[in-house]
């Protein structure tokens, strides 16, 4: 390559309008031959790139570490899921242990409480009795409460006694079905 | 009905994701200048990535989406640093140069670019980054900076200017 052309294809590469093969002309130029003072510094600051980009124990293989460390993150990942359900199973059993706790003794308690109140409290058969009867005053009271929400079925029956008439159609139906055998009688014969 | 829709799983995951960790580890190295950080914020990226494998077919170039996200998190990592204020950085610079005398061309090289780099704004040193040292097309470029392809040539120019200039200012003497 000419000296002059050299200098074109720096003039290209300092205003970044160099192709890849151009640049790798100008690196090769630089490597095999004595250059022009004014040239020293272009072919100075190619080396240096070159060399800088070459320089041994910086493009490491650090495989074996980024496996290991994804590999820790996975383990530790596996381990606290485990603890996690680890503590849920404790937890859990524990809340059922407190909730069968409970159950049975509120169980227990009212079982108890009603025996107390109810059963075992009342001896004289007159205040049995007068107990009893207040009982089901209140329950009969109850009772007629609810009586007064079933009112609108009576509409119901109302209704029924409004279709009475069709009744007696099915009456007159009933004599003209007559007329009907006698036709049939009439064409036997 | 079949869906042209695929789900990554964990063993394609291994075959198509984790062997482009060696290139994100080249850029984030370059870009953060620490090795180590490089490889925590890796497997950061990479655990994200487990994370969302269900989705990753979905984007057509997955290189350029993955360091997308390298270089995103290398942003943070770099801002979230207590900041150096960029004399004492350049102080501390130039002390390494005078050690880097000493030793061989081409570290020195290496030891300058990293320098001059560190000294362009950040997205010019992104796109200068990505261009001429991680070898990415301008396509590839605009898709990981989100930006369209006339943009990142103005910033290339400038920041490609810029490096030649402080090479001329600071180091007229080594370029020999």
């Amino acid at each position: 390559m000419e000296l002059t052309q050299v200098k074109i294809l720096l003039k290209k590469y300092y205003q970044s309008e160099t192709t890849a093969n151009e640049e790798k002309q100008l690196k090769d130029y630089f490597n095999t031959h004595e250059v022009p003072d004014e040239l020293k510094v272009d072919r100075y600051l190619f080396q240096s790139l070159s060399d800088f980009s070459n320089e041994q124990g910086v493009s490491d293989d650090v495989s074996a570490e980024i496996i290991s460390y994804i590999n820790d993150y996975e383990q530790d990942r596996k381990s606290a899921k485990l603890t996690f359900r680890k503590k849920l199973t404790i937890y859990l059993s524990a809340a059922a242990s407190i909730a069968i706790l409970l159950t049975a003794s509120l169980f227990i308690y009212q079982n108890r409480q009603y025996d107390e109140d109810r059963m075992g409290t009342i001896t004289d058969p007159e205040k049995a009795y007068e107990q009893t009867k207040e009982t089901l005053m209140y329950v009969s009271s109850l009772m007629n409460k609810s009586k007064q929400y079933l009112e609108p079925l009576e509409k119901f029956s109302e209704a029924e006694e409004e279709m009475k008439p069709i009744r007696k159609i099915n009456e007159s139906m009933k004599e003209l079905d007559k007329i009907h055998k006698f036709k049939i009688l009439v064409n036997e014969i | 009905m079949e869906s042209d829709f695929k789900w990554m799983d964990a063993s394609e995951f291994k075959i198509k994701v984790i062997p482009l960790n060696r290139k994100m580890m080249g850029f984030a190295t370059r870009f953060l200048g620490n090795r180590e950080d490089a490889k925590d914020l890796l497997q950061e990226v990479f655990l994200k990535l487990w994370k969302m494998k269900e989705s990753l077919d979905q984007y057509e170039n997955l290189e350029a989406f993955i360091i997308r996200m390298v270089k995103n998190q290398c942003i943070d990592n770099l801002r979230s640093r207590k900041t150096v204020p960029l004399y004492e950085q350049v102080e501390e610079n130039l002390i390494d140069q005078e050690k880097a005398n000493n030793e061989k061309e081409h570290n020195d090289r290496i030891e300058r670019i990293k320098q001059q780099l560190s000294l362009l704004p950040e997205k010019q040193r992104l796109i200068m980054q990505l261009k001429d040292i991680e070898g990415y097309d301008y396509e590839e470029i605009s898709d990981i900076m989100q930006m369209n392809i006339n943009a990142i040539r103005v910033d290339l120019s400038r920041a490609r200017k810029k490096i030649r200039e402080l090479y001329l200012n600071n180091y007229g003497t080594y370029t020999g």
